[in-house]
């Protein structure tokens, strides 16, 4: 017997389970998280037996079973797409999440709707695995949708505070502008190849128009939260720590970057997509690592650090590497979310304190999440062996052995840098030096719920990426050879910023500025992105809908042509009609007159 | 009045209109004609007040020289034919100066203005008799000899009747003015079908009838004669202030009430014989009437203009006027539309 | 018994009728009346005077809009802030349009309350941000531009001195047993027809050593 479709079935079917039983009596029990977090944790072991029988064999199977409605010759089937993508992604996310919810049952455990957050958080995996297995574009759309709308709920989880809601309902409209390409792209396939299954859509035409991949890109834009898009990420740091932990490791983030690498048969062949791709991931790495320079909440950073691996993601695919960009979302996903789990358990333990100017001195009072930071940090910034590594340095070697853009390389390895010093910063300012916290804080990281998630998400941003990269097919023909140098720039570009970073954060320590430098302002101010563009736009287009559609059509246009005009003419009209004197001699008169012009014309 | 004095008249009156009715001869139709228009003037000048007197003379005037036009045609016609029946003229001229003479009576356009100033001028009574009553026996001259109207000429005089009872009414406060106007709208839609089909005039002058007799008796009840005294009616008699919507409505001719009848079955009638434009500046121009109703609507029951009455409650002493008519008169004034199928006799 | 009930049930529905039909209280007609809706262009001082009366401000304050056909009349052009700006804390009469009443309401108010545009002051000036962000986009476009047009590509043999390095690098990859499983038809056709990776490397890795240890040392 194959167990692979079997065991895929099992495992949807028990992370199911918790959310049917939210239906019952189950739903009340305190024990909820618990049973979410196990069937989470059951979920994952079991959707390891398909992949390793995926890595074993290099099986890849497509479940469609369920022929679902038919618009004329449209076929809508539900069916699951079990490849190379969607066998490595699930259990990377399962098991991610499963630690975030066990860090959630520690750091969520006074909210007193902890079951339906963790209901919530299941919904939001289960509709990120529906995206991750769809086979065809309908079904992908479900899971897109249902991710956002998970995400606009879990981001305002605190719906009480305004800036809880501001940043859900950013959320969810930056996703509204994606999911106008992800839709137009639906009907281009639609009209032109009649088909949403994907297979099909690849065979059937590889040197499509650049209309439905611009589409796709302004999709994965709005969901990635590529440049010009990307405000909503940092505002999404309003919403509880596990969430953001969730949000930006294996849910909603990457959805968008996952959407160009299922496509890309299609891109393969254009050239310009490829070359908007490269340029806009390129951009948006480099302008979010260069905003994550100047942030004092913790989270900021961590969360502009994601945007700009989004970034570097974006590059990857735009240098025609998509296996290696999938690559970087499955090893990003272990650090990025230990990073926000050990924010949050510092967050928790300073008595909800986010500015990283506030810490200082945590490597003594907690060495655990201290550590934990730091093996995050270090893998994110590709530190050789650990997981980042495999990935990254990848990514910059194909990206310098390829004939590419060149300001678009340069950018990013500029970004690479500012990774690093970033990440010092975090190391330096909250773990290093002195405290500058409030002495009355019990600090205390003792809770095994808390080690224990961190700790397994340590050990896969420790061997997680050796494994990946060693165990499944190389879909892409590495780098055989290259200069020295070029080998080493990855590397190079990382200690160069560690070492900018360690020497400013040493002479800032002693250094007061005075004036306000424009460059801190404009990496303070996020590149007054948000501010800019969130004012000019709807000045821009209210003004213009009260000048024109109010002013000029409604209250000018439509009001004079119509209502105006037939009433002044039947005033006029009616004036004109009543306006009688009684003088009985003028009646007369005009009754002779009436009198002969209709006997003179009649007869 | 001495009521031996007014039994003569109003019999007199009755009498008139009912020997123009019957004779077939024009010298007695003729004479029916003045009975009645001499009849009729005691009963404006009841009152004896300047405006009254005023009022009776014009109509006095205006009437005299439309017989005085009728008697012409006639004698036009007997130098013509040699006989006094009634019979279709066949020249053309005697045809339109007989139309013309009762178009004067009847008060319709380009004759209209002493109705509006002759309405106001009298007691609401009189103005109900003159408004109803009055139309009977023109009318049926008019019917009698429809065939050798000329057709043109009676449309232009529809069409511009309608037109002037539409804007005349819209600058009016009055409601004697108003309901003179909405009557020369009235005698513009039967005057629009006289020559298609006489039967539909005759129906449409029944539900005229049928229609303004209430309102006229509802104002009576109140002695309302402005607009401003029937805003203030929802203090005397709630229940009327929605008969007066009501049956204002079917004045105007909305569909589930009486008054769609006529305008139905008239626009009806005229789309078959090939007339499209007509029927609709026709009921384009009956919306002015519905607009002036509506604000009469509008200020009696749709709102409460702010009064020194600070009473909300009924303060005024039970009206002794009997009418015991008003009711079946209001029932038959907006709930006939059932009976339409039956009216395909008409053809 | 039930009939009873029926009727007085039908009384009472009947009362109740008779009272929302006609409530006991008097309405008033509550439109905007023609004395309330902008006027015409106020020329003299006494129509200014007149005018700012009538919108509740006192005349140093009032300024119309230009008289420039477009319909304004006589409405006070009032500075075009948000409400936004105004003092959270203040106990204004409507408090979630931080507004009072009687107050002038500026034309566009609907463009100024406060889920739309902000016009807060901001620690950078208005302009210096449009400068510095849209001066970074401009100068990214441009530059990604000009990488376009000079795209970098690193030949392999450029120098010497580090090769024997890539020599062994290449020798470790060549000798290590190759992954099992072939690659997928699509998977390899993505890597031949790319654009941008250099199609001379990944000519150079499907063969053989000896054909590899030819080339290394005839350079």
């Amino acid at each position: 017997m194959n167990l692979f479709s079997t065991s895929v079935a099992v495992s949807i079917i028990i992370l199911v389970l918790p959310i049917v039983a939210s239906f019952t009596n189950i739903f009340n029990s305190p024990n909820y998280p618990h049973y979410v977090k196990t069937s989470v944790s059951y979920a994952f072991t079991i959707s390891l037996i398909p992949t390793l029988i995926f890595i074993a064999t290099s099986q890849e199977m497509m479940v469609s079973n369920w022929h679902w409605m038919t618009i004329h010759t449209l076929k809508l089937t539900t069916s699951f797409k079990l490849d190379y993508f969607s066998m490595l992604f699930t259990p990377i996310a399962l098991f991610v999440t499963w630690s975030i919810m066990e860090f959630s049952m520690w750091y969520m455990h006074s909210d007193p709707k902890i079951n339906q957050f963790f209901k919530y958080l299941l919904m939001f995996l289960i509709t990120m695995l529906i995206l991750v297995t769809a086979n065809n574009m309908f079904q992908l759309f479900i899971g897109w949708e249902g991710v956002g709308i998970m995400s606009f709920l879990l981001i305002g989880w605190w719906h009480g505070r305004t800036d809880a809601n501001t940043a859900a309902l950013q959320a969810i409209l930056y996703n509204r502008i994606g999911d106008i390409g992800f839709i137009m792209a639906l009907a281009w396939f639609a009209i032109n190849l009649n088909t949403w299954e994907l297979q099909q859509i690849f065979i059937l035409d590889n040197n499509i128009t650049i209309l439905p991949l611009m589409g796709l890109i302004l999709a994965a834009t709005g969901k990635s939260a590529q440049f010009g898009l990307h405000p909503w990420l940092p505002s999404a740091m309003e919403g509880p720590t596990p969430v953001s932990a969730l949000l930006h490791s294996s849910t909603m983030v990457v959805a968008g970057v996952f959407l160009l690498i299922r496509f890309y048969p299609l891109l393969e062949n254009n050239k310009t997509a490829q070359t908007l791709i490269l340029c806009l991931g390129a951009i948006t790495t480099l302008f979010t690592a260069l905003c994550a320079l100047t942030q004092n909440d913790i989270k900021k950073i961590v969360a502009f650090s994601t945007s700009s691996q989004l970034g570097l993601m974006m590059v990857t695919i735009g240098i025609n590497q998509p296996h290696l960009a999938f690559l970087h979302i499955c090893t990003h996903a272990f650090f990025k979310a230990m990073l926000f789990l050990c924010s949050g358990s510092i967050i928790h333990s300073l008595n909800d304190e986010q500015d990283i100017r506030k810490m200082g001195g945590l490597y003594k009072t907690m060495p655990f999440t201290a550590s934990a930071l730091t093996i995050g940090s270090l893998a994110l910034t590709g530190m050789p062996f650990l997981t980042g590594f495999y990935s990254k340095d990848l990514i910059i070697e194909s990206a310098n052995t390829s004939n590419t853009n060149a300001w678009a390389l340069i950018i990013t390895l500029i970004a690479t840098s500012l990774t690093a010093v970033y990440s010092t910063r975090i190391i330096f300012f909250a773990l290093l030096g002195q405290p500058r916290y409030p002495a009355l804080i019990v600090i205390n990281e003792n809770n095994p719920l808390l080690i224990n998630s961190i700790k397994r998400l340590a050990l896969g941003s420790i061997f997680a990426g050796f494994l990946i990269s060693n165990l499944i097919t190389p879909n892409n023909v590495p780098q055989m050879t290259m200069p020295l140098y070029m080998k080493m720039t990855a590397l190079f570009v990382t200690i160069m910023g560690f070492t900018i970073a360690m020497e400013l954060n040493q002479l800032s320590l002693s250094l007061k500025m005075t004036t306000q430098s424009p460059y801190f302002n404009f990496s303070n101010m996020l590149g007054f992105f948000p501010m800019t563009i969130h004012r000019i736009l709807p000045y821009l287009n209210l003004s213009a809908s009260q000048n024109m559609a109010t002013l000029l059509l409604d209250m000018t246009w439509t009001e004079k042509a119509i209502p105006k005009n037939i009433s002044d003419i039947q005033i006029f009209a009616s004036t004109s009609v009543s306006s009688q004197k009684g003088l009985i001699k003028l009646y007369f008169l005009s009754f002779l007159i009436s009198l002969l012009l209709v006997l003179f014309i009649l007869t | 009045m001495n009521p031996l004095t007014l039994i003569i008249i109003m019999f007199t009156l009755f009498m008139g209109t009912m020997i123009t009715v019957f004779s077939s001869h024009w010298l007695t139709m003729w004479i029916g004609l003045e009975m009645n228009m001499l009849a009729i003037i005691p009963i404006l000048i009841n009152k004896a007040t300047p405006r009254s007197t005023e009022a009776a003379t014009k109509y006095f005037l205006t009437q005299a020289t439309a017989s005085m036009i009728l008697m012409m045609a006639i004698t036009l016609n007997i130098l013509d034919s040699g006989q006094w029946t009634l019979i279709n003229p066949q020249n053309q001229l005697t045809p339109v100066l007989i139309t013309l003479a009762l178009i004067i009576k009847l008060g319709m356009a380009p004759f209209h203005f002493w109705v509006p100033e002759v309405t106001q001028g009298v007691p609401l009574k009189s103005g109900l008799i003159l408004l109803t009553w009055q139309k009977l026996a023109p009318l049926s001259i008019l019917y009698q000899i429809s065939p050798s109207i000329n057709p043109t000429m009676m449309m232009s005089v529809a069409i511009l009747s309608i037109m002037v009872g539409g804007w005349g009414g819209l600058n009016q406060t009055q409601l004697r003015k108003i309901l003179a106007y909405s009557s020369i709208a009235h005698m513009g839609w039967m005057a629009a079908i006289i020559t298609f089909n006489p039967n539909t005039m005759v129906l449409n002058l029944i539900i005229y009838i049928l229609m303004t007799i209430p309102m006229f008796m509802m104002f009576m009840q109140h002695s309302s004669t402005t607009t401003l005294s029937l805003s203030q009616m929802w203090n005397k008699n709630p229940l009327m202030v929605s008969t007066i919507l009501i049956t204002l409505m079917s004045l105007g001719g909305l569909p589930p009430l009486t008054g769609f009848i006529p305008k139905w079955i008239i626009i009806q009638e005229l789309t078959k014989n090939g007339n499209i434009i007509l029927p609709t500046a026709m009921a384009m121009l009956a919306l002015l009437n519905l607009y002036f109703y509506m604000r009469l609507i509008y200020s009696s029951s749709l709102t409460m203009f702010p009064t020194t009455n600070n009473l909300k409650m009924k303060w005024q002493f039970e009206s002794t006027k009997r009418m015991p008519l008003i009711t079946p008169l209001i029932i038959l004034s907006t709930m006939l539309l059932p009976l339409t199928p039956a009216l395909s006799v008409l053809n | 018994m039930a009939a009873t009930r029926v009727g007085v049930l039908g009384v009472r529905w009947l009362q109740r009728a008779a009272r929302s039909v006609m409530p006991l209280g008097a309405r008033t007609a509550s439109h905007i009346t023609k004395d309330m809706l902008p006027g015409p262009y106020p020329k003299t001082p006494e129509e200014r005077a007149a005018a700012a009366k009538k919108y509740n401000m006192r005349v140093e304050d009032y300024e119309p809009y230009p008289d420039d056909g477009m319909g304004y009349g006589d409405y006070p052009k009032l500075p075009d802030h948000s409400q936004q700006e105004r003092d959270p804390w203040y106990d204004w009469d409507h408090s979630d349009l931080r507004l009072n009443w009687g107050e002038p309401l500026h034309w566009n108010l609907d463009m100024f309350i406060r889920n739309r545009v902000d016009t807060s002051p901001t620690p950078v000036s208005w302009d210096v941000m449009c400068k510095h962000l849209f001066g970074f986009v401009a100068f990214m476009i441009f530059m990604f531009w000009l990488g376009d047009t000079y795209p970098t590509y690193q030949p392999v043999r450029e120098s010497m001195t580090w090769r024997w390095l890539v020599c062994l690098c290449a020798l470790t990859r060549a000798f290590l047993p190759s992954p099992r499983g072939s690659m997928p038809e699509s998977t390899r056709r993505a890597g031949l027809s790319t654009n941008f990776t250099s199609g001379e490397q990944e000519a150079q890795c499907g063969s053989s050593i000896s054909q590899f240890w030819a080339e290394a040392i005839s350079l």
